[in-house]
């Protein structure tokens, strides 16, 4: 891997002609830079001159010290450098020497718009090391992994491989006696629960009646810079579904069909009935393809949603209506498990979680009589996500209520910790289709709202401006890209898989649904790296937001003129790129795994994995591109 | 028990959440001002082009359209003014009043206190370029002595918003000068069809300058002089490059204020004051060269030299 990283490194010749002189004259216009992208040597000596044509922009270039106020009309702009200078002061021109190479982003540092926090350009400063040895790492990690798998099967099949050692599994509960204690309690879900709605009724009327201003309103800067980094960096590869535990959505409704907050009192079989009209969900929507569509949906108007208050609070809001509703016509989760659009790539996410709730011994649950888990008794409801929780191999469905721990009478149910990506089945075409959807919604986002391109922005900026073509154009590419051109790329590499592999043992079929789980790790390690930089330079916005939630101007603990303030976003490349090859890494062991319950002769296994491997290796050098290059 | 705690306590939340926003707006909007002060709160809107006292919210500012404020008051009164902006930075002047020109920025207050002294209709004006209703961003504050009736000066709404408001194809000089010149709002200083004539506030010359005079102002003396000037300007794009043109009488003059006249729209100016000592004027020529390429600009002046009432003289 360090020679791959290496090679390119090295090929690439220092830039001649050190020193020279740059001239780069900038027009910001909303919500993007022309030229869009600079390219310049180490050493030259670089001459920045600003105008903006429509309103007051910012411009703030990473890892210069360098921030300017644009104004529309006027010849000089005001510059100064933040890290000493609070005041600005007239400037013709921005003028240093570029003395570290990478790449740099200068983003707009005045609101400037509704997708003032997304107008971004980027400075390469060649040689862009960090890219070069991300790509080459990337088809490093390709080529060793293959290496080791080819050895490691061929030990396999002289019989020298030792012996699969199981993976690790630790019992939460034995271990930590005060967690057991916690998860045993009624009020547990509910004192959660509680918070989230009290923010969650906060959130809404700061949407409705608060600031437009995305950025100045905490609708926006909470759901969509806090929690989601915090979702899908920690809750997700560390709790899996604990989200679903503490989710406001379906509060209402649970509490309509347990007629309870707490739990059942005990005694009374009453108690165990859910109120609800008792339809039925119909069979053909009972997977998650509705909501593989809803999330689809939700993210084609992502730049209005993220952006926009208002629209956030409506989209939330009416997702915890119908949640309500639908609580009302059929009995337990059925909005959370087959209509939730968070709920599907949670779903599909938590198989790689490093926690699980599972039965201590399968055995237990097979000879119990009482099916306590699954039916509810006077300790707890029955599973409120329709499973049967003794059998339970996968997270997939699992909203860890904890009410199966809590009910079941030989205290057979508990939570482990267990390795990352232990689960490693995908079956349905709905799951094979989350993945592909996700994997290239994280691309898509990458170049939508970190990329550079004005044009695309104004495509999906569809509330504001008003191209319906272009986002028609936009919405197109993003669905047919989800639905068809990820999926037929798959296809292909599944039939190059069996063609490879030699062997009729596992059909095209099988290889195409088995071998996408490859995009889950993958996906969820691209979903962090898209993610770390919403964090790493708004996060400011969060601190500005705690004290003047509504952007009223109220200033409740002093911190609502904190200014926006990047962290080290220089540095988010050499984060991102690391969480990338990881993804990459997890991918094609888990891709091992998977290939090795297939087949029986390990090395037609690996043969058939190298086209998924490589479309991987592919995607992964794709978003290389997009981050560091 | 613990089930009714539990139920009182959703209760209890639901209502406590807006009971404690409504509290706190309460208290911010009365308790830091002291004594008999009028508090206005006034948002800049950029889409609108308007200071607007409505209610700027998260649900109405995309669909309604904000009415700009006049702004009534009584001699003497305290005045606090609390701007804020719901989209882009804009700046408020009121020249008349000596009050800015203040930075609005999105996601903050900026107070201005004053009290009205003196009796009269004031303009007040947003002075920081905020989109394409920018210069129709101004409106009225009209301060009468008690118990007289004020005033009501008509309101400055942005007519630009009207459809079949395109781009005339390339090639179409007049069309595209007038297509320019309105979009870019030039009409709001330079008056319909180039007759200036409107008043800037301690300006040297109290009015910004007609340009349907332009053609004399060019030495273009007869029709033929200046048809014969358009016809070079549409096949020369770099026509101010040249010092003489052949067979055209006083060219160098000519050529010499054709180049100014492009230089103050590229790079704008700034507008002397009458008394040096008062406030700047509120209306200042900006810089169109980030905006207008070259080709645009001589469009514009096109459809100046165009509007010389010729007949009339």
């Amino acid at each position: 891997v360090l020679t791959c990283a290496l090679i390119p490194m090295l090929l690439i010749p220092n830039p001649s002609g050190r020193g020279q002189r740059r001239d780069v004259h900038i027009l910001a216009q909303q919500y993007a830079y022309t030229p869009h992208r600079i390219v310049v040597d180490q050493g030259d000596e670089v001459h920045i001159y600003l105008a903006s044509m429509d309103v007051v922009h910012g411009f703030y270039l990473e890892g210069h010290d360098v921030e300017a106020v644009i104004y529309p009309g006027r010849l000089q702009f005001n510059l100064r450098h933040p890290s000493t200078e609070k005041r600005y002061r007239p400037a013709e021109e921005i003028v240093f020497v570029a003395a570290r190479p990478g790449k740099f982003r200068y983003r707009c540092s005045v609101t400037c718009g509704t997708l003032h926090p997304f107008m971004l350009g980027e400075m390469i400063v060649r040689p862009n090391y960090a890219f070069l040895a991300g790509s080459g790492a990337a088809v490093g990690i390709f080529l060793a992994a293959f290496i080791i798998l080819f050895c490691i099967s061929k030990q396999h099949a002289s019989g020298k491989a030792p012996a699969p050692t199981p993976a690790w599994r630790v019992d939460l509960l034995e271990k930590f006696p005060a967690l057991n204690w916690l998860v045993r309690r009624r009020w547990l879900q509910f004192a959660l629960m509680l918070p989230m709605l009290a923010f969650f009724m906060l959130f809404l009327i700061a949407g409705v009646l608060g600031s437009p201003i995305g950025n100045r309103n905490i609708i926006i800067t909470f759901v969509w810079i806090l929690w989601w980094f915090l979702l899908i960096s920690f809750l997700l590869p560390f709790g899996g579904r604990i989200w679903c535990l503490v989710c406001p959505f379906p509060f209402f409704g649970e509490w309509y069909q347990r007629r309870r907050l707490l739990g059942p009192s005990g005694g009374s079989p009453r108690d165990q009935i859910l109120r609800s009209l008792k339809k039925k969900w119909p069979l053909k929507l009972s997977n998650i393809w509705l909501q593989n569509v809803f999330f689809l949906i939700l993210c084609t108007f992502s730049a209005t949603l993220v952006t926009r208050p208002v629209t956030t609070a409506v989209a939330l809001g009416g997702l915890a209506a119908l949640a309500t509703a639908m609580h009302l016509v059929y009995p337990k989760r059925i909005f959370c498990t087959y209509v939730c659009p968070v709920s599907g790539f949670l779903g599909l996410y938590s198989m790689t979680a490093m926690i699980e709730v599972r039965a201590k011994d399968p055995e237990t649950c097979k000879a119990c009589r009482v099916k306590g888990a699954t039916v509810g008794n006077e300790q707890g409801w029955g599973c409120p996500w329709l499973l049967i929780p003794g059998k339970l191999d996968r997270n997939n469905y699992c909203g860890l209520c904890m009410e199966c721990i809590k009910t079941c009478p030989y205290e057979n149910m508990t939570l482990k910790s267990r390795p990352f990506c232990s689960d490693i089945d995908i079956s349905r075409y709905d799951e094979a289709w989350k993945a592909f959807i996700m994997i290239t919604l994280a691309m898509v986002y990458s170049v939508t709202l970190l990329g550079p391109w004005g044009t695309i922005k104004a495509w999906a900026n569809i509330s504001e401006v008003g191209n319906w073509q272009g986002f028609f154009a936009y919405a197109g590419m993003i669905w047919s890209a989800c639905l068809v051109g990820l999926p037929a790329v798959w296809v292909l590499a599944a039939w190059l898989g069996k063609q490879l592999s030699g062997s009729d043992q596992v059909s095209t079929k099988e290889i195409f649904l088995r071998y996408s789980y490859l995009l889950v790790p993958l996906g969820l390690l691209a979903w962090i790296a898209f993610s770390i930089p919403l964090i790493m330079v708004n996060g400011s916005y969060i601190i500005s937001t705690i004290s003047d939630p509504m952007g009223w101007g109220w200033n409740l603990f002093g911190t609502a003129n904190f200014p926006w303030t990047p962290l080290l976003p220089e540095y988010i490349v050499y984060i991102q790129i690391p969480l990338l090859l990881t993804g990459l890494g997890f991918s094609i062991k888990c891709g091992y795994d998977i290939a090795k319950k297939m087949y029986s002769d390990a090395i037609r296994g690996v043969r058939s994995l190298i086209p998924a491997g490589m479309v991987c290796t592919g995607i992964t050098m794709a978003l290389i591109r997009l981050f560091a290059g | 028990m613990k089930e009714k705690l539990a139920a009182w306590s959703v209760v209890l939340t639901l209502i406590a959440i807006p009971t404690v926003i409504g509290w706190y707006c309460y208290i911010q909007a009365s308790a830091p001002y002291l004594g008999d002060v009028r508090v206005f709160d006034i948002t800049g809107v950029a889409e609108d082009g308007a200071w607007t006292l409505e209610k700027v919210r998260g649900f109405n500012y995309w669909w309604r359209r904000f009415a700009p404020m006049t702004l009534y008051l009584d001699l003497g009164d305290q005045v606090v003014l609390r701007l804020r902006s719901a989209d882009v930075l804009h700046q408020f002047y009121v020249p008349g009043l000596n009050l800015g020109p203040v930075d609005v920025k999105p996601g903050g207050v900026v107070e201005v206190k004053f009290k009205a002294v003196k009796a009269g209709v004031y303009q007040y004006y947003c002075t920081s370029l905020c989109g394409g209703c920018h210069f129709y961003m101004s409106g009225w504050i009209v301060i009468t002595p008690r118990g007289e009736i004020p005033v009501t000066p008509k309101p400055i709404v942005c007519p630009l918003c009207f459809p079949g408001f395109d781009k005339p194809p390339e090639g179409e000089f007049v069309r595209l000068g007038e297509y320019f010149y309105l979009k870019l709002g030039c009409n709001t200083c330079h008056g319909i069809e180039g007759r200036g004539g409107v008043e800037n506030f301690n300006y040297i010359n109290k009015t910004i300058p007609a340009h349907n005079t332009t053609a004399e102002k060019m030495f273009l003396e007869e029709p033929e002089d200046a048809e014969a000037f358009v016809e070079l300007i549409k096949k020369h794009p770099n026509l101010n490059k040249l010092k003489v043109i052949s067979n055209m009488p006083r060219s160098p003059l000519v050529l010499s204020r054709f180049k100014s006249a492009k230089e103050i729209i590229n790079k704008g100016k700034r507008c002397a004051r009458l008394d040096a000592k008062g406030p700047e004027p509120p209306l200042q020529m900006p810089a169109w060269q980030a905006v207008l390429p070259e080709r645009d600009i001589d469009a514009i002046i096109i459809y100046f030299i165009s509007l010389y009432p010729w007949e009339e003289i």
